[in-house]
């Protein structure tokens, strides 16, 4: 089984996708940490403090203006406004305090942003690694070398968890480390609802779980419809229909669709998302059920079915 | 739909046997259920002694296979293919490099699949089969896509492997590769085996009862056949007179009893594609392209 499963990870490294992806993901990591410091800067905490005054004042002026106006065109508080006295009375944006400095916050949100993706990434790697294996028949050459279906399943789907796993791992660490100059140089004080490290190496782990697991549910997919656009196809429509029309419409069903409980996991937040009710706990036992579900269905599959 | 219908081939163990049947007529679902690729609803496949799917495991390392075509991802090298190949029976690297001599592709190892043509694809697949330094060789078509050189090359070294002592199961539509290198042979149609043994066995087996006479006036000579209850008739510079090898005397007796001296009386030949087209109800016009195969 170690030789097989050994075989099956060079099998995963052979390949010119994972090396692509690769490639790509670290130029895109690098592109983003450059992004990130330049389009943040620094400023002290006095000046910001002072900023905020300001800014507070300003506010306070707008809030006058508008007020001063409604009441120039005889509206009172409860009333309806039209287009026109909107246009009249309120400013065309409200100030804000310009903060360039790159916050911990920002850095969670990337994180969270980026396991989104790697999870799409996931899903393709897991449903290209054994789709690709059924379209050039090397699953049938495979099997010449090892007939116990249940082994190179199992070697499969382990090789490819654990490469999804390692490759989300290594580019999430890659985005902070790649955010860190950013982070240190432009960072600033941390408020009391800024995430603590702890915090976001729970971010960072939620992604490459969910990463993992897509990369299963991929991996089934295509293993059922044995090649790769089964998988890519049915989680193409399955976006469009389950969750655009049904999620839409029928709002007690999104607690059993993907996206909702991903969301939920992924923020880290109990009652996160649309799902009223959803605890971070619950969706992960979701997501997982859902991903075993689809592993299991594809290896009675495999094992049963003939292959060309 | 029913591939294969009573089916039963033995195979002796070294040397190489010839697998033949047209198109549909199970050829490679046989192979497919001998190597655990497809379950037969009923009856039961042994390999090496072993049954099969469910005891191949045990026998699957003296086992090389090369089933319609190499399946290799074309995104890999060849050297790379082999090389996952043997890490999972723990081969070592020296074997890969060595198969890949083996089969003419040393100098293109490191290309990827995607850029073989068809030819080295096949030498790819061969050598996946030889990869393992197996007992036992299921080829599928191993001529296919090969160029004349590249046929030759392959057809002396099924005879190699099966002069060394190897089984070689090879499935062919190439009739006159499987008559030069084969020792035994199947027909199959239909699902069934229509004929098994020797090569020269299946021939005799469907050699036709007549015989090719040559005397000096032929027309004069077949007269006297027909007068002696023989049917012959007139074909080119010789005839053919229905009769079989075992009363050729009959044929020599009643020319000479007129003053006819054969100059040559011999059995008809016989090729295994005139045995193959007679035992599987086949058409032969056109024998020699691809009109016999999976």
């Amino acid at each position: 089984m170690t030789r097989l499963l050994v075989a099956e990870l060079r099998r995963v490294a052979a390949r010119r996708l994972v090396r692509l992806t690769v490639a790509l993901a670290v130029v895109g990591i690098a592109l983003g940490g450059v992004a990130a410091f330049v389009w943040s800067g620094s400023l002290s905490e006095e000046t910001y403090q002072q900023r905020l005054a300001d800014i507070e004042e300003r506010r306070e002026a707008q809030e006058e203006e508008t007020g001063a106006c409604l009441n120039a065109n005889g509206v009172s508080r409860g009333d309806e406004i039209s287009d026109d006295i909107i246009d009249q009375c309120f400013p065309d944006e409200f100030v804000e305090v310009d903060d360039p400095r790159f916050r911990r916050s920002r850095l969670n949100g990337i994180l969270q942003g980026a396991s989104g993706g790697l999870a799409v990434i996931g899903w393709a790697l897991g449903a290209s690694l054994v789709g690709a294996e059924f379209g050039s028949r090397g699953m049938t050459t495979l099997l010449t070398w090892e007939p116990r279906r249940w082994r190179v399943f199992l070697a499969k789907t382990v090789a490819v968890l654990a490469a999804t796993a390692l490759f989300a791992l290594v580019a999430l660490a890659l985005l902070a480390l790649a955010m860190w100059p950013a982070l240190s140089l432009h960072g600033a004080p941390l408020r009391p609802n800024d995430p603590t490290l702890a915090s976001l190496a729970g971010t960072a782990a939620r992604g490459v779980a969910l990463a993992t697991l897509a990369s299963g549910m991929g991996l089934a997919i295509a293993t059922i419809g044995r090649n790769t656009a089964a998988a890519l196809g049915a989680g193409f429509a399955y976006i469009i229909v389950f969750e655009n029309i049904i999620g839409s419409f029928i709002e007690r069903w999104r607690r059993w669709l993907l996206l909702g409980n991903v969301i939920v996991f992924v923020s880290g937040r109990n009652n996160g998302g649309d799902i009223p009710g959803r605890t971070v706990t619950a969706a992960a036992l979701f997501l997982t059920a859902v991903a075993v579900t689809l592993l299991v269905a594809a290896a009675s599959t495999f094992r049963t079915r003939d292959l060309a | 739909m029913l591939a294969l219908d009573g089916l039963e081939l033995s195979v002796r163990a070294g040397g190489v046997f010839g697998f033949l049947g047209p198109n549909g007529s199970g050829k490679t679902t046989t192979i497919r259920c001998l190597l655990g690729l497809a379950r037969p609803s009923s009856g039961q496949c042994r390999v090496l002694g072993v049954e099969s799917p469910d005891h191949l495991s045990d026998v699957i390392g003296r086992v090389g296979a090369l089933v319609e075509g190499p399946g290799v991802n074309p995104g890999v090298s060849g050297r790379q293919a082999l090389t996952v190949l043997a890490a999972t029976a723990g081969i070592g690297r020296h074997a890969v490099d060595a198969t890949l001599e083996r089969v003419g592709l040393g100098e293109r190892g490191d290309d990827l699949v995607r850029g073989y043509s068809l030819g080295m694809r096949q030498r790819l697949g061969i050598g996946i089969a030889l990869l393992k330094d197996p007992e036992l060789l299921v080829l599928d078509e191993p001529s296919n896509g090969l160029d004349p050189a590249g046929i030759r090359e392959v057809r002396e070294l099924i005879r190699r492997l099966g002069a060394e002592g190897r089984t070689v199961f090879l499935s062919s539509h190439l009739l006159g590769e499987v008559e030069q290198v084969c020792d035994e042979v199947a027909i199959v149609a239909g699902g069934r085996t229509v004929a098994h043994g020797s090569v020269a066995d299946v021939l005799a087996g469907t050699r036709p009862s007549a015989m090719w006479v040559k005397v000096t006036d032929i027309i004069a000579g077949a007269d006297t056949l027909q007068r002696a209850g023989l049917r012959a008739e007139l074909d080119g510079d010789r005839i053919r007179v229905e009769v079989i090898v075992e009363k050729a005397e009959s044929v020599t007796r009643a020319l000479v009893a007129e003053g006819h001296y054969p100059t040559e009386l011999r059995p008809l030949e016989t090729s295994l594609e005139d045995a193959f087209f007679a035992l599987t109800d086949q058409p032969s016009e056109g024998a020699h392209d691809a009109s016999v195969g999976r």
